[in-house]
């Protein structure tokens, strides 16, 4: 209607949570938050003040369990009895379709509580014919829906209604896609590996490990932050926690900020105030990682800083999400707008006090 | 226990760009880069555009791609100057905008560049 | 009702020597308007701003230049005039001037009370400027007749005006 033309140069909307909080607090949750995060794509761990990664943390990081990407498996393969029986009721399963874009195609996943999600264009939900729920973001065009389909029901057998329903929804749609898969069979008495005898018979199969890289740093400036205190000293005596979150994203980038260059070209250097460490190491792993990995990391990074014999001011342990996942923490909703990140680092002091930092983009529930 | 949430504009968005020439065997010097993007925001903003501050935080000559940060106020200037830049001195070339995010933390890890490599 | 809504803005021009008459017309102050803001704020600005700009109008006695834009744009013409630094002379070369704005208004109607008002003022100084005997005699009789306001006969069947 109105010829005017006028930009809307606002930026799109952002959302970063810091919470401070301590590990012996009864009331933290730093385990709910790692948990709940299920599909993890990076974890990288950045130590300053050591030139080498700890052993028992080195050990953590070989001891992440290798994934598989299983290709062209119709979601009915998914709803079938005995892979419900032997592996979603029996262990945590993670599964994430994969090179499936959330804003152009159809995403699924499946939650190690038993819910299978999908996400779906107008015309695949119709089709499908299972009730589910517009998706959160851009509400008034519905052109995606969400649908939660819980495996673990005992209502949710062949011969049951709703399971029948369901399986002519899948069939009819005839929906497939690549899986990423993870799957930690709880006891012992099962082998991880069954799940891939599982599929092996009739769909192609790979096995991946996760990609490890270590870098080192050298003579690296860091700003001072005090472990209580999260926003700026009054005299300048440390940084605050958004300034030192901007300058651990610029190192994981591996941009050098010890001093500016010149000012034509950027104005970005170390927050004041700094200190030099003589050496920083930092390593990541890539792939597709289960919460409880970065659990026992998590458990490992904490009881080096607790030790005495570390002279580390503080340790930094990140993991980023997929940005293609229909879940960001727990079943909030995931979108991917400009950027999809669903991302969290924990900020591991020696007195026990540790920051968290979860950062999500626009189309995502503050978590 | 305490719980700061910052909801709404972020104060600096990050952009990981790509400077695409026609003439693959071309490439340009951080300066020369810096120029280009003055360039695109003077044509498509004028002379307040290209007083914007821009930040090129990272720079790599072999593939001419950068990290660039930007004010969040300025961000959509510069996305759009960059997508509208089709010549720099008469030679035809393109900026492509990888990603894009308020976090810096969130440009170090692109789950949709997950290259997996089949295993023996 | 939906309509666009404008905002007129009165500017003098300034020139170096004021006693000069320049040729300037209509369209050379809306091509030097339109190139400052090409200048200074890009294509964007063009694109914003020529729809709805025009030069409303130009005394080249008086040096008055009205100059319309849309009520949104106000702020960016408002900004651009100061640098508006010469004007194009009708053969080739450029004359330096400057663009004094005076008054906003929203509608051209304001803006010529305004400048009715205005002038008013101007006028008494212009006398004080006056060398000759003959040129002060005549602004005293312009002063007088544009500030009486003469009573019209009542004549019936007469239009309001």
């Amino acid at each position: 209607m109105s010829l005017t033309l006028k930009i809307d140069v606002r930026p799109p909307r952002s959302k970063l949570v810091i919470e401070k909080s301590s590990f012996d607090d009864d009331k933290s949750r730093h385990r709910k938050n790692v948990e709940e995060h299920h599909f993890n794509h990076m974890v990288e761990l950045f130590i300053p003040g050591c030139a080498e990664l700890p052993p028992s943390v080195q050990a953590e990081f070989d001891r992440c369990d290798d994934y598989y990407l299983i290709k062209n498996v119709p979601l009915t393969e998914l709803i079938n009895k005995d892979f419900i029986e032997n592996f979603v009721k029996k262990g945590s399963l993670y599964m994430l379709s994969h090179n499936t874009h959330i804003d152009k195609h159809n995403a699924y996943a499946v939650l190690p509580t038993g819910q299978l999600i999908l996400s779906v264009h107008k015309d695949t939900y119709e089709e499908l014919g299972l009730v589910g729920q517009p998706s959160q973001f851009n509400r008034k065009v519905k052109r995606k829906f969400v649908v939660e389909v819980d495996l673990t029901q005992d209502i949710f057998v062949p011969g049951k209604k709703n399971y029948e329903r369901v399986k002519q929804g899948f069939q009819r749609t005839k929906l497939k896609a690549d899986f990423l898969l993870s799957w930690k069979p709880e006891g012992t008495r099962q082998l991880a590996g069954s799940i891939l005898s599982h599929f092996q018979g009739s769909y192609e199969c790979e096995r991946h490990s996760q990609a490890q890289q270590t870098s080192r740093h050298t003579d690296l400036l860091l700003p001072v932050v005090h472990s209580t205190e999260l926003e700026e000293g009054e005299d300048g005596q440390w940084c605050s926690a958004r300034e030192w979150y901007e300058w651990l994203g610029a190192v994981s980038c591996g941009i050098s900020c010890n001093e500016a260059p010149e000012h034509y070209i950027s104005r970005y250097s170390c927050p004041d105030p700094n200190e030099l460490t003589a050496a920083a190491v930092r390593h990541s792993t890539t792939g597709f990682i289960a919460p409880g990995n970065v659990c026992t990391l998590q458990e490992a990074v904490r009881s080096y800083m607790r030790d005495n014999k570390s002279t580390c001011p503080w340790a930094a342990l990140t993991a980023h999400g997929f940005v293609d996942s229909p879940v960001s923490w727990a079943r909030r909703e995931h979108g991917f707008h400009h950027g999809g990140e669903n991302l969290y680092t924990f900020l591991i002091f020696r007195d026990s006090n540790y920051w968290l930092f979860q950062a999500v983009g626009t189309n995502d529930i503050c978590p | 226990m305490k719980r700061i949430v910052s909801k709404g504009d972020a104060p600096y968005y990050y952009l990981k760009v790509l400077l695409e020439f026609e003439d693959k065997t071309m490439t340009v010097d951080v300066l020369t880069f810096r120029t280009v993007i003055m360039k695109a925001m003077m044509s498509m903003y004028g002379e307040i555009g290209a007083a914007v501050p821009i930040d090129i935080l990272k720079y790599d000559v072999e593939t001419m791609s950068a990290i660039l940060r930007v004010a969040g106020s300025n961000m959509v200037k510069l996305w759009g100057a960059l997508t509208m830049l089709s010549y720099y001195d008469e030679k035809p070339c393109a900026f492509r905008v990888e990603q894009v995010s308020p976090f810096l933390m969130a440009l170090a890890a692109s789950s949709r560049q997950l290259l997996l490599h089949t295993k023996e | 009702m939906v309509r666009f809504k404008h905002r007129y803005v009165l500017a003098e021009l300034v020139f170096g020597n004021d006693l000069l008459v320049y040729n300037v017309t209509q369209r050379v102050v809306y091509a030097a308007v339109r190139d400052i803001i090409e200048q200074l704020h890009g294509g964007y600005g063009i694109g914003l701003f020529t729809p709805g700009m025009s030069v409303k109008y130009i005394n080249e006695y008086t040096r008055m230049v009205m100059v319309r834009c849309r009520r949104e744009n106000l702020k960016i013409l408002a900004s651009a005039i100061p640098f508006i630094k010469h004007l194009p002379d009708g053969k080739g070369g450029q004359f330096p001037c400057f663009l004094r704005t005076l008054h906003v208004g929203g509608s051209i109607k304001a803006c010529q009370k305004w400048l009715v008002q205005h002038n008013r003022q101007v006028l008494p100084t212009l006398l004080l400027r006056c060398t000759s005997e003959e040129e002060k005699s005549r602004m005293r009789k312009s002063i007088f007749d544009s500030t009486i306001v003469k009573e019209e006969p009542w004549t019936e069947g007469k239009n309001d005006t």
